[in-house]
């Protein structure tokens, strides 16, 4: 006894000052961490990484890009077949984030079925995907050993600019504590301990459509090596799932695939086979899933609420007569699911009801497309463009304010379009102006989600031509008049392209 | 490697456990090796050269007063020899180096212009800019000095000495620590608990100055700078922000640099004593880069002082005007050559306008006219202990250190447009423009109003700290002896406002230490 009091009354400072440093280090950890998560952007892509920190009852998760949340519904396939799936994707997932997106989900669950988008594989470049990345480093957990792999897999594989802050990568609150506004933001807050979980289970639904031609042959036996550190990566993934017993399913979703794309899968299925790993081209099977590339899509490679459930339908079926998935349907632990269903249904409802509104619009806009080429004056033509259906953009040469042709200026004011819609550039929607280059004065207008269906534009004007590029056309134009370029604003598909002028004998004309 | 960096806190954190793994004997070698390894990442590492002659003609000059004293005792001059001889190498690689304000100007106008080439090469060349050069030259002649006047023992470790002039806290912006200060740097160190606590707590001190005060008013200050024409209410911003600037990010810079080194268990000299609260110019130098005036102190004005010239000249101004204005002309003239040495040591001739000439003949002015202050105040009863007197006199300094801090920052030219600008403007009412403070004009120089609300929080801090500092001796003490929960609080709430508003990360650029420069 005598001997334990010495060593107390000889101790005990040491010993409480460690505690209390130990114990204050922990208060400052966390409140460091707390501060960075506060700090960090709130959304979906960082409630779909860090839902799997809280959903526990899944079986299968579908890493990915967009992809992974836009094409698979979890609820729907856990309505017909009774597998608890969950969408673990981010926007522009860079390839090194798949691994990490696995490794992640596994230190807090031990799953052991993942569905993998390839595309991240095939698309690999070793420029910067900063987006992409940060998607998933400013979303998963400060202190998980995931995020250090993907980070220093990413610096090492890709040619970054040297004025980069890579610090910041590691440490995001360097990039993001200037971003004071979170301060008063109650989603901000509630998410300070990085545990937000996506609505259905992670599954987005979206209504827009973007018509796209059929897809022409990509079928080919040509394998082409993978770029940059794409190959590395993807064998890396590979050896981790073999090491830990994993069963991936490389899934490619539909989308107009080219045939270089598909010398590069071929390759990804070839090194995925070797590992006896399973690689799905559901390109292959577009006429059993009835995808329709006038109606299923919203984006050259992102299928809509109609092609999601398409391919739900597609792949589901597949896991269920390819893989011994058990039926969770009638599993208690499991009762979270019927609830989320229930919520997932009029939503999905909502949205389908959304996108036949927007199917009847364009087929409206087709008829009264055919009615406005038919116009024999072009005042008559502008009463047709300018309905609500359609986007119009409008475009004159002069580069120094007004269009310096008096000429101009007369069809302008005719076709109501001076005053407060001046400049050489104007974007007309359903709203009115939306988009002009009379303030900034600048010649070219990048304009980043046009119309309904959300296309990227970008319009220039000069002296000797204007150009409108939108994501499927370039329309080049002449330099004389005032163009104007007719666009669905519900798929996106130019309807007309005419260039109105003033003869000299004073009329006003168009072509 | 910035000292404040991330990668400088992760060699320092390395550095410190390694410093404590290895034995007491030793530990002066961990030391000189990380001083080593900061120089290569922080300077250009070829101009660690410069360093080495310096340390090289100290320890030379040092060997030689040894050997003197052991074998030839009647031979003084052989030491004195040695002494200037080294006094030279280290003045001339100093002034070619780092005095090229005062000669670079000079020699373009008297060079043909066929030199210029040679001479833009020798001026901006790569191997110019030498870290820590002005600190660690006025180091080591001190050591000299103090060898030859027996004050100190000559080193006879040429890597000692070594350390003494390369120690890494210091090569940044001082202090400039006198040989017999630093002995510690050479015993051995067990870890402390409250060193380490009270070096952390000093860095996070210094980066709370320095990342949020000091990038803070200096935005407004730079942005106010670069305009072509400034009216008053803007001139007399400048003038009175800068030293707000300079203080936050010098005494932030010093703060992190002794907490740098407490880390190692190695106390180095303090180098600012809460200067905004002295009365006087004198006082005002007594807190401010304390180190550098203690060094001119020891090492120019006193054996100045001892020359037979200036015990001559004393007593000639005596016999002519009286004992006491005697007294005070001798004193006048003495005065002017240390500051002329503080002047030049900044290196460039708005530093003699803006720190030799103008603080001088401050000084000597309150010497002069302290006794008709004095009667003045009597005669007006003013209550001289009061604390309105007191923060009278404190403004009233301050504004005078201001008035020399514009020709530090400015120059010559354009410190004297802004001093006009802000005179004029009590008689031409063209430039009374008070409006600007209101109309949220300021907001386009960075002075938004969260940038206002930072900075008088943190003024307000820097003023609680500096009260607990004059009452308790440092404010870490007094928060040592509160409760742990009060402690706790204090610390995680300013760690929490360094996090939140320090200048840091991308689109960031802490603007370099206003005194790494010298």
């Amino acid at each position: 006894m005598e001997w334990i009091k010495n060593k107390w009354k000889k101790y005990n400072r040491p010993l409480l000052s460690f505690i209390s440093c130990v114990c204050f280090l922990v208060i400052l950890g966390n409140v460091f961490l707390q501060t960075t998560y506060l700090f960090r952007n709130v959304g979906q892509n960082r409630a779909r990484v860090n839902g799997i920190k809280v959903q526990k009852d899944i079986d299968v998760i579908y890493v990915g890009g967009s992809v992974s949340f836009g094409d698979w519904q979890p609820l729907k396939a856990w309505n017909d077949w009774g597998i608890a799936s969950y969408c673990m994707g981010s926007d522009g997932l860079a390839a090194e984030n798949t691994k990490a997106y696995i490794e992640y989900a596994r230190s807090f669950q031990d799953i052991r079925f993942f569905i993998i988008d390839p595309k991240p594989f095939q698309t690999y470049s070793s420029d910067e995907n900063e987006l992409g990345l940060r998607n998933g480093s400013d979303s998963m957990d400060l202190t998980n050993p995931a995020r250090y792999h993907m980070l220093m897999d990413y610096f090492s594989g890709r040619s970054v600019a040297e004025d980069t802050d890579v610090l910041s990568y590691y440490l995001d609150i360097a990039k993001y504590h200037t971003n004071l506004v979170q301060l008063s933001r109650p989603a901000a807050w509630l998410n300070r301990h990085n545990a937000d979980t996506p609505q259905y289970r992670g599954g987005e639904l979206v209504a827009r459509i973007y018509r796209m031609d059929e897809v022409p042959s990509y079928h080919t036996e040509v394998r082409k090596p993978l770029q940059g550190e794409g190959q590395r990566l993807l064998t890396e993934l590979l050896e981790y799932g073999k090491q830990e017993g994993l069963t991936f399913l490389f899934a490619l979703s539909p989308y107009r695939i080219t045939e270089e794309e598909q010398e590069r899968y071929n390759t990804i299925q070839d090194m995925v086979e070797s590992y006896g790993q399973v690689f799905l081209n559901s390109n292959d099977y577009l006429e059993e899933m009835g995808i329709d590339f006038t109606t299923d899509f919203f984006g050259p490679a992102h299928v809509n609420v109609s092609g999601a459930d398409k391919y739900t339908q597609f792949l589901g079926a597949y896991l269920k007569s390819n893989y011994s998935l058990p039926d969770r349907r009638e599993d208690p632990a499991f009762a979270k699911w019927r609830q989320d269903h229930e919520t997932f249904v009029p939503w999905k409802e909502e949205i389908l009801q959304t996108h036949e509104d927007y199917l009847e619009k364009i087929r409206q806009a087709e008829a009264l497309g055919s009615t406005m080429r038919a116009a024999e004056t072009p005042l008559e033509w502008y009463r047709y463009a300018s309905a609500d259906l359609f986007d119009l953009i409008v475009v004159s040469e002069d580069v120094s304010g007004e269009p310096a042709q008096v000429m101009d200026r007369q069809i302008l004011k005719k076709l109501g379009l001076t005053g407060p819609l001046s400049g050489q550039i104007r974007v007309l929607t359903d709203q009115g102006l939306e988009y002009s280059n009379a303030d900034t004065g600048e010649k070219t207008l990048f304009i980043e989600r046009l119309g309904v269906c959300g296309l990227s534009c970008t319009v220039s004007t000069g002296e000797t031509a204007c150009t409108v590029a939108l994501e499927k056309d370039v329309l080049e134009m002449g330099s004389q008049g005032i163009h104007i370029v007719v666009m669905d604003a519900y798929n996106g598909t130019v309807e007309d392209q005419r260039t109105i002028y003033i003869t000299p004998e004073g009329d006003m004309c168009f072509s | 490697m910035s000292i404040i960096s991330f990668p400088f806190f992760c060699f320092l954190a390395v550095g410190v456990a390694l410093y404590y793994l290895t034995p007491g004997k030793f530990q002066w070698g961990t030391l000189l090796v990380l001083s080593l390894v900061f120089y290569a990442f922080s300077g250009i590492p070829q101009t660690f050269a410069y360093l080495l002659i310096s340390a090289a003609a100290a320890y030379g000059a040092g060997w030689v007063m040894m050997y003197q004293r052991a074998h030839k005792p009647d031979c003084k001059a052989l030491s004195t020899a040695a002494l200037w001889i080294a006094i030279g190498i280290n003045l001339v690689l100093w002034f070619f180096f780092k005095a090229k304000g005062l000669w670079a100007g000079p020699a373009a106008a008297l060079l043909d212009h066929v030199y210029i080439d040679k001479l833009n090469t020798a001026v901006y060349g790569q191997w110019i800019p030498a870290l820590g050069m002005g600190y660690y030259t006025l180091q080591v002649i001190g050591y000299m000095v103090d060898c030859y006047w027996e004050n100190a023992v000559p080193q006879k470790n040429p890597l000692k000495l070594l350390l003494f002039t390369a120690y890494f806290p210091q090569l940044t912006t001082g202090p400039i620590s006198q040989y017999n200060q630093l002995n510690s740097l050479y015993e051995g160190h067990r870890f402390s608990y409250r060193n380490a606590a009270f070096g952390c707590q000093r860095i996070l001190w210094g980066l709370l100055k320095k990342l949020i005060l000091a990038e803070c008013v200096g935005t407004v200050v730079s942005g106010l700078m670069e305009l072509e024409y400034l009216d008053g209410i803007k001139a007399w911003l400048v003038i009175l922000m800068y030293p707000i600037q300079m203080y936050a990010d010098f005494s932030g810079c010093m703060d992190i640099i002794l907490g740098a080194s407490e880390l190692f268990g190695i106390q180095l000299p303090e180098n600012f004593r809460n200067p905004f609260f002295s009365r006087t110019v004198q006082e005002f130098w007594l807190r401010w880069h304390i180190t550098l005036g203690a060094w001119v102190k020891s090492y120019v004005l006193y054996p100045l002082l001892k020359t037979g010239g200036m015990v001559r000249f004393g007593k000639a101004c005596k016999k002519r005007f009286g004992k006491q204005k005697g007294k005070l002309l001798a004193n006048t003239v003495a005065m002017m050559v240390p500051w002329l040495v503080m002047g030049i040591w900044h290196g460039g001739w708005q530093h003699i306008l803006g720190v030799s000439l103008w603080h001088w003949s401050m000084l000597m002015l309150g010497e002069w006219m302290a006794k008709p202050a004095q009667k003045l105040t009597q005669a007006l009863h003013i209550k001289t202990d009061s604390f309105s007197w007191h923060l009278f006199q404190s403004c009233r300094t301050y504004l005078i250190f201001a008035v020399g801090a514009v020709f530090f920052h400015a120059g010559v030219g354009r410190g004297l447009y802004v001093l006009g600008q802000a005179l004029r403007m009590f008689w031409d009412q063209t430039l009374f423009s008070p409006w600007t403070l209101f109309d949220g004009s300021l907001s386009d120089f960075g002075m938004t109003t969260s940038a206002l609300n930072l900075m008088i929080v943190m003024l307000g801090l820097i003023a609680i700290v500096g009260i607990l500092r004059e009452k308790y001796g440092y404010a870490r003490v007094w928060m040592e002896r509160q409760c742990v929960f009060f402690r706790w609080m204090v610390w995680v709430s300013l760690f929490l406002l360094l996090l939140i508003w320090g200048s840091y990360g991308p689109g960031y650029s802490a603007a370099q230490f206003i005194y790494q420069g010298f």
